[in-house]
């Protein structure tokens, strides 16, 4: 069909508007016929023009966005994640490159031999695994070793055996190492989260897939911890555990007013370079994920229950004559005073039969109801998970009630008790723990009031006391120049057969500058042991005080606190 | 009216050469700044790699139990006590002679 194309070169197709005008010649070309079809292609070729440039300005219009591609989890090598910084921006957890090895089993000649010359190179790789591993023909991807050392690397590489390649993923790493392991949590090999911020991170912040290894765009996540301060925690309680020969110890130091957490410390932790050790029993985090009796330091929430209810003063005197037998239970002391006990003596001297009466004289609903507005009773949470929930007795009857009073038939995890008693001594108010630096808005924050500020006043001075007094069970706790006050929780562990001869669990918790305090401490050593170096003693005046004292005095200057004048106690 | 037709198409087809070249140059022009660019972002994804193990290596060399061990080992120095602190009174003014106030 020649002849239509000359005719359209020839004849425009304006002349062909007009079929006269069309020479006759080639006579078979009817005009109406061919005008018709010129005209359905022009309108074909300019409907596909008009939808190409359609499609383009739309493209134009729309802007930057490329093709988008969704992807499924598993397809992803590798998850990028943010860094992770203290509250002062340095640095706990960040994402680095490092080779992995890998191999196609089908290039590889000799696996017995390759395996061996590997073996040489990869400690603790057994050459039988590796050459098994090496002789499976049909496949063309087998992992050799993740995660190596860019020296060992070079090592393999400069063998040149063909077969073996190396491939650059994601790995997590933890400069400051144990320091602030429980915190941190760990990842799994593909650098997702399992524990911790790590595992709040997956959650919230979000991680993204990678599929080569590449940093996120997400700026560092910023705790709440001060690595100097977390250091100085940790190792206080490292070497209180070798002082007291003890398997355990925990500590926490807690900004009354923010709750932001500053130091958090359980020994015995764990590298979370190496994750595999944190799965171990006794690396548990005895702050969140274990509740204790925590013992004498409930005298505290107790008194101020009585104060702030106005059930009592500092000078209200109660019965301490006598031991309390209710049923087959007696409450005594350690050092029975045998007489009339003011609130104050009781405290200092942590009487358990003057707690026990005055909690008798509240009654069970009241000091439930105080515990449960400190937020005592209810299951806690904080960005590292849910804490352990508190255990007591759902019935809470006279006797729990009693017993309550000087901590024992109540269990929580020690972070949960440190965060409900600082509303004691911050002037009344809640406050809930966290490990994130906080921007308090000043405005508009607003924590709700659970007692008068003048009980947290009351508190503080009893706490002061405590330590200042001579005869106080908190004076091994002081710290020239930065007033700390305290009280300590000496709590027989509960066995089988009741508390006896299961040790304690001692316990201390204390508040400086305690005219003002800014920051709250929690110091738990568990199962101490007799030594010299607590005056053959196990309670927590001669173990946990001291402690506390040690760590205050190095961490608070940490936390920009410097200390009062020494001029008349030097 | 038939030249003005016949340069209007001359022109079109000049014009469509010309266009043609232009797109031609425009196009290689784009591969090679692509190219460019393919490499600096290279170079940049390197440069932040290195940058992530230096800053990796920078806090493990920083790290609180290193340097507290070097310290103690080396520099003889031991966690500050109360009484190391002073206060800007306690510091002699030049020609003052002896120590305003009384810091051991």
């Amino acid at each position: 069909m020649s002849a239509p194309t000359i005719v359209k070169i020839r004849v425009p197709a304006s002349e062909l508007a007009q079929p006269h005008e069309v020479k006759s010649k080639p006579a078979r070309v009817r005009p109406v016929t061919l005008r018709r079809r010129m005209a359905i292609f022009t309108c074909l070729v300019a409907g596909a023009f008009a939808a190409v440039s359609g499609q383009l300005l739309r493209l134009g219009l729309k802007g930057e966005h490329g093709p988008s591609l969704s992807m499924a989890r598993p397809l992803a090598r590798s998850w990028a994640r943010p860094d992770i910084v203290d509250r002062k921006g340095r640095l706990l957890a960040t994402d680095v490159a490092i080779p992995s090895l890998v191999a196609d089993p089908a290039i590889i000649d000799d696996p017995d031999l390759v395996a061996l010359e590997l073996a040489k190179h990869l400690e603790g790789e057994d050459p039988a695994k590796l050459a098994k591993k090496l002789a499976q023909k049909g496949r063309r991807f087998v992992w050799i070793k993740r995660g190596l050392t860019p020296k060992k690397a070079q090592e393999i590489h400069d063998l040149g055996i063909p077969g073996l390649r190396f491939r650059n993923e994601l790995r997590r790493i933890y400069p400051a190492g144990n320091t602030a392991s429980h915190v941190l949590g760990t990842v799994s090999v593909d650098n997702l989260g399992q524990l911790g911020i790590e595992r709040f991170i997956d959650d919230k912040v979000g991680v993204e897939a990678v599929n080569a290894p590449g940093r996120t765009t997400k700026p560092p996540v910023r705790l709440s911890l001060d690595l100097g301060a977390q250091h100085a925690l940790r190792a206080e309680l490292a070497d209180a555990m070798k002082r007291y020969k003890s398997a355990a110890a925990a500590g926490i130091v807690l900004d009354v007013a923010t709750g932001e957490i500053l130091a958090a410390s359980s020994l015995p932790d764990y590298d979370p370079n190496h994750s595999a050790e944190s799965l171990e029993k006794r690396r548990i985090d005895r702050l969140v994920r274990e509740r204790y009796e925590l013992g004498s330091v409930f005298k505290t929430l107790t008194l101020a229950a009585a104060i702030d209810g106005n059930y009592a003063t500092t000078e209200t005197e109660f019965d301490a004559r006598l031991p309390i037998k209710i049923g087959r239970y007696t409450i005594n002391d350690l050092h029975p005073a045998r007489r009339w006990m003011t609130a104050r003596d009781i405290f200092v001297q942590s009487s358990n039969i003057g707690s026990a009466r005055i909690a008798d004289h509240l009654g069970p609903e009241r000091l439930r109801g105080f515990f449960a507005r400190l937020g005592l009773l209810e299951q806690m949470e904080t960005e590292i998970g849910p804490l352990v929930a508190p255990d007591f007795p759902d019935a809470w009857r006279r006797i729990h009630n009693m017993t309550i009073s000087y901590g024992h038939g109540l269990a929580v995890a020690p972070l949960q008790f440190a965060a409900a008693s600082a509303a004691l001594f911050n002037g009344g108010k809640r406050i809930y723990p966290t490990f994130l630096k906080v921007q308090i808005d000043r405005v508009r924050y607003r924590p709700k009031s659970v007692l008068k500020q003048e009980t947290s006043g009351v508190m503080r001075g009893l706490m002061r006391l405590n330590v200042t007094s001579p005869s106080g069970t908190g004076r091994h706790a002081n710290v020239p120049g930065y007033e700390v006050g305290g009280k300590t929780g000496t709590a027989d562990i509960p066995g089988k057969g009741g508390y006896k001869g299961n040790g304690v669990n001692s316990s201390f918790l204390a508040i400086f500058p305690a005219n003002e305090p800014r920051y709250l401490t929690l110091v738990t050593i568990f199962k101490p042991k007799r030594t010299a170096a607590s005056g053959n003693s196990v309670t927590a005046g001669r173990t946990a005080a001291p402690t506390t004292a040690r760590i205050i005095e190095r961490v608070a200057p940490i936390l920009g606190l410097a200390p009062r004048p020494l001029k008349g106690e030097m | 009216m038939k030249s003005i037709g016949r340069f209007l198409t001359i022109a079109g087809v000049v014009g469509t050469i010309a266009v043609v070249f232009v797109l031609y140059a425009t196009k290689h022009d784009t591969r090679a700044l692509d190219q460019r660019v393919r490499e600096l972002e290279r170079l940049v994804d390197r440069a932040e790699t290195d940058v992530a193990v230096l800053r990796a290596e920078w806090g493990h060399l920083t790290e609180p139990r290193r340097i507290e061990r070097l310290t103690r080992k080396h520099l003889g120095l031991a966690p500050m006590h109360p009484s190391q602190f002073g206060t800007a009174e306690e510091i002699a003014l030049r020609g003052d002679g002896d120590l305003a106030g009384d810091s051991r």
